[in-house]
Parts: C-alpha cells; structure tokens; sequence
C-alpha cells in the first residue's frame, strides 16, 4: 500500500488497532436525541404499564370465570340491553356519569402553538408518530429551538411530536 | 450512581425512566463506538445507537444475565442494527478516511502513524462484515470471546476463527496486498 506498512506484522497490527481504540472519541449526546429517548420511554411506560406475573393456572381459572360470566350475560335477555328486549312495561333506564367537574378533576392545561424542532424538515418523511406529554427541563428548550420565557427555570409541560425513528419533530409548550 | 448495568436494565424493564437515562448515558459511547467501527459513517453511528436504545426501550425485560453482559446484549442489537444500514447502503462509495468527525487523530502522532491509522480505519472498512464484528468487538471493544460470540450471535470457537482470519486479512491489506480477501471462505449468508 505504501512505504509505512511494508514490515507490518501481528504486533504491529494490534499496536495500532489499540491507538485506533484510543483515538476514537465520542460526541456528546445530542440533547434532542436524548430528549426524544426519555419521551419514548415514557410513552412506552404509560402504554404498557407493568403488569405482575400471573402463576398458568390462574390465568386458565380466570379465563374460565370470564367465560361463564360472558355466558351468563349473553344469555340473559333481560339484563343484555344491547342483544335482548326489555320485558314489556320495563323502560331501559340509563344512570348519567358524573361530570368531570363534579369529579374534582384538574383543568387540561392549554396547548400553545406547535414549533418544528431544528433539523426536522432533514429528518426521513414521518411515517407514524406519537404525541408525548412529558416535563422538559428549560435548559433543554433551546435545543428544540423554543426560547424560554423569561425567568423560567426547572420544568415545563410540553407536548413532542416524536417520529418512528424516535427523533422529535415539533414542540408545543403547555401554558 | 453506583448501580450496575445489570440493576439498570432490570430497573428500565420496571419502568424506572431515571435507570433508563443512567443506562443511556453509561453505554451510549461503547455501543456509538461500535458502531462507528461497523459503519465508519458518524452520523450513521449516531442513528443506530439511538436505535438501539429505542429497541432496549420495548426489549429490556428479554435482557437474561445469565447469557450475557448487559454491554454484549447492546452490542448484539447495534450488531443488527448496522447490518441493516451496512445492506442499505451496500453499493455506496466507502467514507474518506480521516473524514468522519467522530474520528480524531492526535496532532502529536508522527505523520506515518496518523496515516497508517487512516489505512487502518480504511482495511476495516473494506473486511467482509463477519470478520470486521470479530475484530471491533474482540480488539476495539475488548470484550471477552465469550461476550463476543453472544453480541454476534455465534459460538466462541466462531469466534475465534473469524478473529484470526480477520486480523490476518487486515495485516495482508496493511501490508498492500489489495487482493488479500480473494480466497478465505466467507459464511454462506455473505
């Protein structure tokens, strides 16, 4: 090949595949690949939550009691409002959910504007995604190119729009 | 934090989202520097680690202790991961030595030791696939045979051989023999 490695032998080569190991550097993590790892993780947490493992054969006896259960229902005309007929004189009745006010529940925050994420539009076409609510550290916003408002610091709710690839494509903040 | 990877990974399959970024923090270099080896393209490195971590992300409760470490079974997924970009991108020219930006060569380095590490970087490039995973993850890498042969999926003593011959074709590719791969027997799926 040339000059420098006509006498090349076994030492020779292992010497130089350590200085090749050795000079071999890493680049920090990208703070938006990393971003979009952790929203991954969280949607994939919130999707499939942790189920505890269940012995055979209580999976088979619970199967069974499912069974005859479904059975019972569907075969009784009389409770099966949606495949029986209601006995004559008998009016359906339909008991109203509570409101979610009356339930306590927390106000949704509001979404702002959606932002693409710097290098988005370099990224492969996006196929399918998902939309992931997650807290983002401030510090984090400029990478997604979000300038913080001004005196915010910690976290701040946010929704990502994150690709099948993982990579996030755009940012709104939650106010 | 002091846990082991073994602990993380159990951790992540929980759930826990901190043990998933300690994870990530930990072993993104080895699994990038693998990567980088394989592919010799950084930001092809950088997809494909971020791959894997996506993969660990649904995959952390099939890790078993018992049949690897936990930096073998990363290397295993960036194993298939750079295989299927290795395919896709089969008939492009190779990279440019000494043009990846995640490969820096020391301005100390005398000029022929710089430029054999070039040569080198270029050899590994060029060996067939089975043979360069042997040499990143024995010589680069430094793992064990044993740990080797689960991140690549074979036998130890699979291994071995592919080390021996890899190392041997990239000393005869050092050395100028431009057809050093003619003749050594190549697995079937080659």
């Amino acid at each position: 090949m040339n000059e420098y490695n006509d006498n090349i032998d076994d030492i020779d080569l292992a010497l130089a595949l350590r200085r090749l190991a050795e000079t071999t550097s890493v680049p920090p993590a990208n703070p938006a690949r990393e971003a979009a790892l952790m929203a991954a993780f969280e949607a994939t947490v919130r999707v499939s939550p942790r189920t505890p493992i269940v012995r055979p054969y209580w999976g088979m006896a619970g199967l069974a009691t499912a069974a005859a259960l479904l059975i019972v229902v569907v075969l009784s005309p009389v409770r099966a409002g949606r495949h029986g007929i209601p006995p004559a004189g008998e009016q359906a009745s339909h008991m109203s959910l509570p409101s979610s006010s009356s339930r306590g529940v927390q106000p949704e925050p509001v979404p702002g504007e959606f932002f693409v994420v710097p290098g988005a539009a370099t990224l492969p076409a996006m196929e399918s995604g998902s939309l992931v609510r997650m807290d983002l550290p401030v510090s984090m916003l400029p990478s997604l190119g979000v300038t913080p408002p001004g005196g915010l610091s910690g976290v701040v709710k946010a929704d990502l729009i994150v690709g099948q690839d993982g990579l996030p494509r755009a940012v709104r903040l939650l106010n | 934090m002091n846990q082991s990877d073994e602990e993380l990974i159990a951790a992540v399959a929980a759930g826990d989202r901190e043990a998933f970024g300690a994870l990530y923090r930990r072993r993104r270099p080895d699994v990038y520097r693998f990567a980088l080896h394989m592919t010799g393209v950084a930001a092809v490195a950088e997809d494909v680690a971020q791959e894997v971590f996506l993969t660990v992300i649904h995959d952390a409760r099939r890790y078993a202790p018992d049949r690897a470490a936990v930096v073998a079974w990363l290397l295993g997924i960036a194993r298939n991961h750079a295989r299927r970009r290795l395919a896709e991108r089969r008939y492009e020219p190779l990279p440019e030595p000494g043009s990846e930006p995640g490969v820096l060569v020391d301005p100390a380095e005398t000029v022929s030791r710089s430029r054999q590490l070039a040569e080198l970087r270029q050899a590994l490039s060029s060996l067939p696939v089975p043979y360069r995973e042997a040499v990143v993850l024995c010589d680069l890498q430094e793992l064990s045979y044993q740990d080797a042969a689960a991140a690549a999926g074979c036998a130890i003593g699979t291994v071995r051989s592919r080390l021996h011959r890899g190392r041997r074709l990239l000393a005869a590719r050092m050395r100028g023999e431009r057809h050093a791969f003619a003749g050594w027997p190549l697995p079937g799926w080659m």
